[in-house]
């Protein structure tokens, strides 16, 4: 590399310098608990996130904790013939891609995990890396299961970031439906680059 | 002036079959934010604390910055300085020649068209293929965007499906987009599994965890940069935002405002790499503390680039992005261009009515349409301003003050309208008549109609 450290060391302390050279009058961060007084709450969130995901193009199946594996093998089947793996959901042994490279999750027809929580404003689960073996399965299958029980559903992004805090997963994300793009005059496709289908499957305990 | 945006948008405006098409379309997407805004009765106070905790992060930048490289680092990424884009350029070549990239995949990044990366690793022998559906579109015109979050706002499905045909072997005059999302959806998985590295841009970077966050509807940034070894990703400082809690308010804000959606479809928290693969982030300047300098102006660093303020205007919707000759077009991008580089945009600030709508859709609350303002002002003082234009506001100026004065040029003004021959009044010093009519001139004057009907004063 022909940026030595020397170079980088100089470059971001005159950009730290420049910065200090600007005093700006003192302002508090606006929220000290890192909650929004007010913020939107629903009183019956699980119908709300039913709602969202349903909105934003997601397949809802709402059962208890025994039906999930039924389920899973019933998605499989609708999904066609092809490669299935999954993670970390009750009742299923895992069945994750055992290949060193992350390319062999092109060949996935359909994925499945499970999520940690669900937002009930958007529709959105949040799924960690932490137990899959190749985090690009999550976007490069053709179709996504994700299951979530019923309890772990908030109302707003607010209480879903406060459940989240002092987790520093190595990647994490909120997914709120299939894939989407309105890149074409603002035509909504389902299936863009992600999975083509999300269906959830919220276990009611 | 005959330069600048209003040249720039001539063509455009020529069309205007086009031009209400463009209108209509971006104004379908300011109902849809109007929409999820009205859904939330906190609304107003999300916007305010957005605005607050992007002020508080400028008044300590240094700190948070020091703080998110050392959490960066603690997680296992490198971080990268870079004052002038020519630098992140370098950077970014020598990092991908590390790896003997060749093949670069990026998913959209507003920052790295303003740094031209592309072109810059093109001359390396480096071939960028951008994933965002809409980039992937302009891309292959060999166009820049026209809109930060629309890239392709301005092309037709006719246009995308003749693009397809030729470049992907698409079925002749096919024009469902459908059917042109999936074949390029094909054509960029293929791109996907033979990258070498990937590079994005950063939504946000939260300075307590040393994380990244990127948000996309299309899964691109995901598959991108988990397939390959190296992942870069480039960012302005001002991405920066104090602690993970803040993502709470920008992700209920961001899609909102951006495109209607509750939020993006993915919102992607980076916080180490894919196992055994390496993050770089690239961390750049180029102006943005002189803009942090500049009390009127600062607040143009808290935009979180959702294109609410291109949907709502007026002027971007009827001349299109590409008028603006700039990375970042619409209101936001008639401050910043201006403010980092006057010369070269100084007929910006002037493509606006000063209407406010800007102002008010956005949801860290720039004061748009003031610093606009502002910017005329400096125009002005620079000695910016079309020879005309300084003549008409001079004389304006004597005509305001004297009320004497106006009283005459009123009545003498209505019967000079009314008397002059058209090949004068629409003739070329009349710029304003350009493809406009002159209001139809009252029989009354208002003055007249008050002393009647209204106050007692005069």
């Amino acid at each position: 590399m022909v940026v030595t450290v020397t170079d980088q060391t100089t470059v971001k302390e005159s950009i730290l310098a420049k910065i200090r050279a600007v005093e700006l009058p003192a302002a508090p961060h606006p929220l000290s608990d890192g909650l929004l007084a007010d913020a939107i709450e629903f009183t019956d969130s699980v119908a709300t996130f039913v709602h969202s995901a349903e909105t934003v193009g997601a397949c809802v199946h709402q059962c208890i904790s025994q039906q999930v594996s039924e389920i899973w093998e019933e998605i499989c089947k609708t999904h066609g013939p092809g490669l299935t793996a999954h993670v970390s959901i009750d009742g299923l042994v895992d069945n994750d891609l055992k290949e060193d490279g992350p390319h062999s999750a092109a060949e996935l027809v359909v994925f499945g995990t499970s999520g940690a929580l669900g937002v009930a404003e958007n529709g959105a689960i949040w799924v960690s890396d932490e137990k899959i073996h190749h985090r690009v399965s999550l976007c490069l299958t053709q179709h996504l299961v994700l299951v979530i029980y019923a309890k772990s559903i908030v109302s707003n992004m607010h209480q879903a970031y406060a459940e989240l805090q002092n987790v520093r997963e190595d990647y994490g994300v909120f997914i709120s439906g299939p894939s989407k793009t309105a890149d074409i005059e603002q035509s909504l496709v389902i299936g863009a680059h992600g999975a083509r289908t999300l269906d959830i499957i919220i276990v009611e305990e | 002036m005959g330069t600048g945006h209003p040249a720039a948008a001539r063509a455009f405006v020529d069309n205007r079959e086009r031009a209400h098409w463009h209108d209509t379309a971006l104004w379908f997407v300011r109902e849809k934010r109007d929409k999820q805004a009205a859904s939330l009765p906190e609304w107003e106070t999300l916007r305010e604390t957005a605005s607050a905790i992007k002020l508080h992060t400028q008044t300590q930048l240094a700190e948070y910055l020091l703080e998110f490289e050392s959490e960066a680092a603690a997680n296992g990424c490198v971080v990268h300085w870079a004052e002038t884009t020519s630098e992140l350029n370098k950077i970014v070549t020598e990092l991908l020649q590390s790896v003997n990239a060749k093949d670069v995949v990026k998913s959209k990044s507003m920052l790295t068209e303003e740094c031209h990366l592309n072109e810059h690793l093109a001359k390396h022998g480096i071939d960028v293929v951008d994933t965002d559906l809409g980039e992937r579109i302009v891309q292959m015109r060999k166009e820049r965007p026209s809109h930060i979050v629309l890239p392709a706002i301005h092309t037709k499905k006719e246009e995308v499906g003749e693009l397809f045909h030729d470049q992907l072997g698409t079925e002749k005059g096919a024009t469902d987009p459908q059917y042109l999302t999936e074949a390029a959806r094909q054509h960029l998985r293929e791109k996907f599994l033979n990258a070498d590295a990937a590079i994005t841009g950063v939504n946000f970077a939260i300075a307590e965890t040393g994380g990244i966050v990127v948000c996309t509807n299309e899964g691109n940034a995901d598959i991108g940069v988990s397939l390959p070894q190296m992942h870069i990703a480039c960012m302005g400082m001002e991405k920066l935002i104090p602690k993970l809690s803040d993502l709470s308010v920008f992700t209920r804000l961001l899609a909102r405002s951006a495109t209607g959606q509750s939020i993006t479809t993915y919102t992607s928290h980076f916080h180490k790499p894919r196992r055994g693969g390496e993050l770089h982030i690239v961390i750049l300047n180029n102006g943005r503390t002189e803009l942090r300098a500049e009390p009127e102006i600062r607040e143009a660093l808290h935009c979180i680039r959702c294109g609410a303020c291109m949907n709502t205007c007026p002027v971007y919707r009827r001349s299109g992005g590409h008028s603006y000759n700039t990375t970042v077009p619409g209101p936001i991008g008639s401050v910043l261009n201006p403010a980092m580089d006057p010369k070269e945009h100084n007929s910006l600030p002037f493509a606006c009515s000063l209407c406010g709508s800007c102002s008010d859709v956005c949801p860290v609350q720039i004061p748009l349409h003031h610093q606009l303002l502002t910017i005329r002002h400096s125009v002005k003082e620079a000695g910016g301003l079309a020879r005309s234009k300084r003549l008409a506001m001079r004389l304006a100026a004597m005509v305001f003050k004297r009320p004497w004065l106006y009283k005459l040029s009123a009545g003498l003004g209505k019967f000079a309208v009314r008397l002059t021959p058209r090949f004068i009044k629409y003739s070329r010093l009349n710029v304003w008549g350009k493809g406009r009519e002159m209001p139809p001139t009252p029989r009354g004057s208002f003055r007249k109609w008050y002393q009647k009907n209204g106050g007692n004063r005069d």
